[in-house]
């Protein structure tokens, strides 16, 4: 996809972590959220990643994740980007269900994330 | 933790390797409805001293607290990276929750997967923080890491490379 087409699928699922249904201190929905903050931080980095002047389109999560060491202050960015895709595939396929105050430290990675590249 | 990985890397490696070999055969004994496995010597109580011997080695490797599986096929890695992968290593063994940690390396691609019995979301961030530092500070880019953190009961687990190594927490 190209840098303006993974903006538009953040934004949208940035809306949808935005409804009031998806409220980190009342959603019933922490897995779902979960999941969404990993996809909607994943365009972030992809749209980075396809703004450049040879664009990398990674083939999995695993490339996904590592480049994102090579972002604009890769070091929190890859932290903040680990931590959600690991929460994301343990809320698919671990027997976890995450309460508020563990999507509230999610929100903070996400925020840190959108901080940094919306900016950059 | 250099002493401890450096025999981890030797005689435990080829230990369980050899242990790997033979693991078919003492699993096929352990199925109750098969004939006794057909060689070793007979030793008249319908066991078989060349079994017994290698089920008993078996076992005791297994009570080895740090073991790897698949050192024959060595890392490549220099002194110095391979001091590094020691460091991430006992780093994430001494976390509490940790109950393993398994490596898989082809060529410049690494993947870590920590068995944790706790999946809460500060444990997953302690985990990431602490991995995400040492690589971002002290390898180079040309690696590509994978790290997960997974429960005992993951199904991936049942997918790890033959060659991985494992370590277990004390």
């Amino acid at each position: 996809m190209k840098p303006e087409e993974h903006q538009r699928r953040f934004e949208n699922t940035d809306t949808l972590i935005n409804e009031p249904i998806m409220a980190v201190d009342i959603t019933r929905y922490c897995d779902w959220l979960a999941i969404m903050f990993y996809y909607g931080a994943a365009h972030l980095v992809d749209k980075h990643y396809a703004m450049r002047k040879r664009p990398f389109h990674p083939d999995n999560h695993s490339q996904r994740v590592d480049e994102s060491r090579r972002l604009k202050r890769g070091n929190v960015v890859y932290k903040e980007f680990l931590l959600l895709y690991n929460a994301g595939l343990n809320a698919r396929y671990e027997p976890i269900f995450y309460d508020q105050e563990d999507v509230k430290e999610l929100k903070e990675s996400y925020d840190a994330i959108k901080s940094i590249l919306l900016t950059a | 933790m250099e002493s401890t990985l450096a025999l981890s890397q030797s005689y435990k490696g080829l230990i369980a390797d050899s242990i790997l070999n033979i693991l078919p055969y003492t699993l096929a004994k352990d199925q109750s409805n098969l004939l006794e496995t057909p060689w070793g010597r007979h030793m008249g109580d319908g066991s078989y001293y060349t079994y017994n011997l290698l089920e008993s080695v078996r076992q005791s490797i297994v009570d080895i607290p740090w073991w790897t599986i698949g050192e024959s096929n060595n890392m490549s890695q220099d002194t110095c990276e391979t001091e590094l992968l020691d460091r991430l290593i006992n780093g994430l063994l001494a976390f509490a929750t940790t109950e393993k940690v398994i490596i898989s390396q082809r060529e410049e691609s690494i993947a870590f997967w920590v068995v944790s019995s706790a999946l809460d979301i500060m444990t997953q961030k302690k985990y990431c923080y602490f991995f995400a530092d040492i690589v971002d500070k002290e390898f180079d880019t040309e690696y590509i890491f994978d790290f997960r953190i997974v429960s005992p009961s993951n199904r991936d687990l049942k997918r790890i490379p033959t060659d991985a190594q494992v370590y277990v927490r004390r």
